[in-house]
């Protein structure tokens, strides 16, 4: 069993481009606050499930997005499962190992209690749907020494957002959601909270 | 779900950060050069200076 690793948070959100400014503000906002970011993002084969399950056991803390619940564009039209599947077992995780800590956001008020009514009691994060949203709701979830305030957040999400033609063009990728993109961004994000938020 | 919760750790240093992520040294440095922050090799960090100009090498005092 690997040690959870105080720093390390899985990230549990929707890869897809209508996504990406969340996607960026979730890399930032959990960056401002000292996190450093895990997805699945390229893990791949036929041991991914096990490799998932590795990497929410390496995490003391996990953020479940909930938000994206319609169908997709492309045929067959499908509901995305894998982000309630890695919700269930990191809850199934997180009842046999109570250190680690798990969050649900979403960007509707009270629609989790429809698509999820076994959370029922549960009062998840609402984002609105918006970079400034998750941002609050990420200092709304946590509370730390020199907290970063949302204007801080803000500052360096736009230097991310303007460096990041530069990060896919390093990283040879067309997609944000590539595991060399995103170890890059989360890098940059580390590196902007050096700029913008104080320390002490 | 786990209720508003305070955080205690340490942020970890660029350069652990980058070895964590798997980035090796010379692409992290390309990053951090590309959002504008240096990284000494104690992992510190610090801003570029706006006023910086020309490099270490061309700012080395050559006798006459």
């Amino acid at each position: 069993m690997p040690r959870s690793n105080p720093q390390r948070v899985f990230l549990n959100i929707p890869y897809d481009q209508r996504f990406e400014p969340l996607y960026l503000a979730y890399i930032t906002a959990l960056s401002a606050m000292g996190f450093l970011p895990q997805a699945t993002l390229g893990i791949a084969g036929n041991r991914r499930l096990d490799r998932i399950v590795l990497l929410i056991e390496s995490c003391s803390y996990s953020i479940h997005d909930l938000s994206r619940v319609q169908l997709d564009r492309h045929a067959p039209r499908t509901p995305r499962f894998n982000m309630p599947f890695e919700l269930g077992l990191t809850v199934a995780w997180a009842r046999a190992n109570p250190d680690h800590k798990w969050f649900v956001f979403e960007s509707v008020t009270r629609r989790l209690a429809k698509s999820m009514s076994d959370l029922d009691g549960t009062d998840p994060y609402i984002h609105d749907g918006t970079v400034r949203g998750v941002m609050r709701e990420m200092g709304n979830a946590f509370v730390r020494p020199h907290q970063p305030t949302v204007p801080q957040m803000t500052k360096m999400y736009r230097d991310l957002r303007r460096d990041v033609p530069k990060i896919l063009h390093n990283a040879g990728a067309r997609s944000l959601f590539t595991a060399r993109a995103f170890s890059d961004l989360c890098l940059a994000a580390a590196a902007l909270r050096s700029k913008y938020v104080r320390r002490r | 779900m786990a209720r508003r919760t305070r955080l205690e750790f340490e942020p970890l240093s660029l350069e652990e950060t980058a070895r964590q992520l798997g980035v090796p040294r010379r692409r992290a440095k390309r990053i951090l050069a590309l959002v504008g922050v240096k990284s000494d090799s104690k992992g510190r960090t610090g801003r570029v200076s706006k006023h910086r100009v020309g490099s270490a090498k061309s700012a080395r005092v050559t006798k006459a």
